[in-house]
């Protein structure tokens, strides 16, 4: 039996048992969780009384939701396909306007080192502020419509897809791009010889992604006024019509579930 | 295949040394042949390691070594033939024997967020409970265990940093110490100086060579330097498309044993 490695292990025990540094941290971190957690708890107002006493009418909701009322699935599909059509065209415009801005944002790449904190700050910004509060901005001053939830999708996702794509291009190998440049290209030639194809992928998978995320948000911007099924939503349930929703209900789930499906076979076959 | 009594040194006695050849053959490969789609990759490889031989497998890239080594170490079905470890076949040796076979990787594979200490620990795994493995609860003897491996490899000052702050040599080192901790009959190196500098390479084939005789582990590595196989191994492996064309001790590898080898 090695002295050394006894010692070494004593050492490690006592600091395993001992109440100081790194464990004396762990307890403080532990003991601030908690204290959030019962906080928020409060700050929520849970109350699991109000929900055994709701439960029931949600389920006499539920009773009378059936049989679904089919007479105005074809406004509804229509609607459906008003809230997809939102989701693409912001999704893509996002999408296009996010590359240059992603380019700006990559430290390891930018042209304009300056402008790089800027550029994050501004993506945040568009990140942080939801597609739904955009919607309900651009509602009043484009008016009602799906036009303003596209311009919403379109703020909200450009940020999001910029940092994502940014992120990307940090992380990638930028050995090639080294060595294209060293062949003698010049900076965008040599970026788009190199570095593009390497993130092409990442890039098109993450676009695909948000438009999924995004035909989700879609469907009840229409709350706001901002087009899409999600106004047909908020008048059923504001008629307590329970037949009507559970139809809306359904297209939802099926259109979403199809271009989910749709979405990760395509993104398979990109990757 | 005779041992090479000049490799063996002190806490083995004199005694010992003298009755070397006479160790049993402890990792015996019959006949061994594998193929990938169609493609043979191994074909009629056969030889048998004795405990304390240090075994360099020398051969170009595509020549089988990487698959050889993968098969000994259990990850990889032979298409033919049999692995014995003191007699007992690979193919239904239980896990409890497996554990004596450890592997040493060219990348390392540390799990880069766990202390070394805690890495070293995991050659413990096959040792103790799952539960105190999940928990990462185990019993001081084992943690002993893996401190005088980490000891045995010269990185007890490291103990608890964590693996990815290390440099590749330490890296490696560390992956020895937890392939000791294994307590193998039969440690297998794929390229473990493929990534590190040449002066770390010499610490670490010597480590090698050294753990073979002290431990009486027979120990098979893949090279890519003739020079490192002939200054650390006692017995040269030359494969070649899948065969063995070259079987001899180190000191006997010549230009011939190269030629054969590498031959176009």
């Amino acid at each position: 039996m090695s002295r050394a490695a006894e010692e070494a292990l004593q050492v490690w025990e006592r600091d395993a048992r001992g109440f100081h540094g790194h464990r004396l941290r762990l307890a403080g971190v532990a003991l601030v969780l908690v204290i959030f957690y019962v906080v928020s708890w409060r700050l929520a107002g849970i109350d699991l009384e109000r929900l055994v006493t709701g439960l029931p009418k949600l389920g006499h909701w539920l009773a009378s939701a059936w049989p679904p009322k089919t007479d105005e699935l074809p406004v509804f599909l229509l609607r459906m396909a008003e809230t997809v059509a939102m989701a693409a065209i912001g999704t893509t415009v996002a999408t296009l306007a996010a590359i240059p801005l992603a380019l700006l944002a990559s430290r390891n790449i930018t042209p304009f080192p300056r402008l790089y904190t800027p550029v994050r700050w501004v993506l945040n910004g568009l990140r942080g502020i939801d597609a739904f509060v955009f919607a309900l901005l651009f509602v009043a001053c484009v008016g009602l419509g799906p036009f303003a939830g596209v311009l919403g999708i379109a703020l909200h996702t450009c940020g999001s897809a910029a940092k994502l794509i940014a992120d990307y291009v940090e992380n990638a190998e930028l050995a090639p791009l080294h060595a294209v440049q060293a062949a003698g290209a010049g900076r965008i030639t040599a970026i788009a010889y190199a570095l593009v194809p390497e993130i092409l992928p990442a890039v098109l998978s993450t676009t695909l992604y948000l438009f999924e995320f995004n035909v989700r948000a879609s469907t009840v911007l229409g709350v706001v006024g901002a087009g899409g099924i999600g106004q047909e939503l908020k008048s059923s349930v504001d008629l307590l019509d329970f037949q009507r929703l559970f139809t809306i209900i359904a297209v939802i789930l099926v259109a979403v579930t199809v271009l989910d499906q749709l979405a990760s076979w395509l993104r398979k076959r990109l990757v | 295949m005779r041992y090479d009594a000049s490799t063996l040194e002190p806490p083995i006695a004199p005694a010992a040394a003298a009755a070397a050849s006479a160790f049993p053959s402890v990792l015996a490969v019959e006949a061994l042949g594998a193929s990938f789609g169609g493609r043979e990759v191994l074909a009629d490889v056969s030889f048998e390691a004795r405990g304390a031989e240090f075994v360099a497998l020398l051969g170009r890239s595509g020549a089988g070594k990487t698959t050889l080594l993968r098969i000994l170490a259990g990850l990889k079905q032979p298409s033919r033939g049999s692995v014995r470890l003191d007699g007992e076949d690979l193919a239904t040796l239980s896990a409890q024997r497996r554990r004596h076979i450890a592997v040493v990787f060219q990348q390392f594979n540390l799990v880069r967020r766990l202390t070394a200490i805690e890495n070293v620990l995991a050659g413990r795994l096959g040792y103790v409970a799952a539960w105190r493995g999940v928990l990462r609860v185990v019993p001081r003897s084992e943690r002993l265990i893996a401190f005088e491996c980490l000891e045995r490899v010269g990185l007890l000052h490291v103990a608890r940093q964590r693996a990815d702050t290390l440099s590749g040599g330490e890296q490696q080192r560390v992956a020895i110490a937890r392939a000791l901790a294994q307590r193998p009959e039969v440690l297998l190196a794929d390229e473990p100086v493929s990534s590190v500098d040449p002066r770390t390479a010499n610490v670490i084939l010597e480590l090698l060579r050294d753990i073979a005789s002290e431990r009486r582990v027979v120990v098979v590595c893949s090279l890519h330097q003739v020079a490192f196989a002939q200054t650390y191994a006692d017995r040269i492996l030359g494969l070649a498309a899948g065969r063995i064309v070259v079987d001899v001790k180190a000191r006997d590898f010549d230009e011939a044993a190269t030629s054969a080898v590498y031959r176009a």
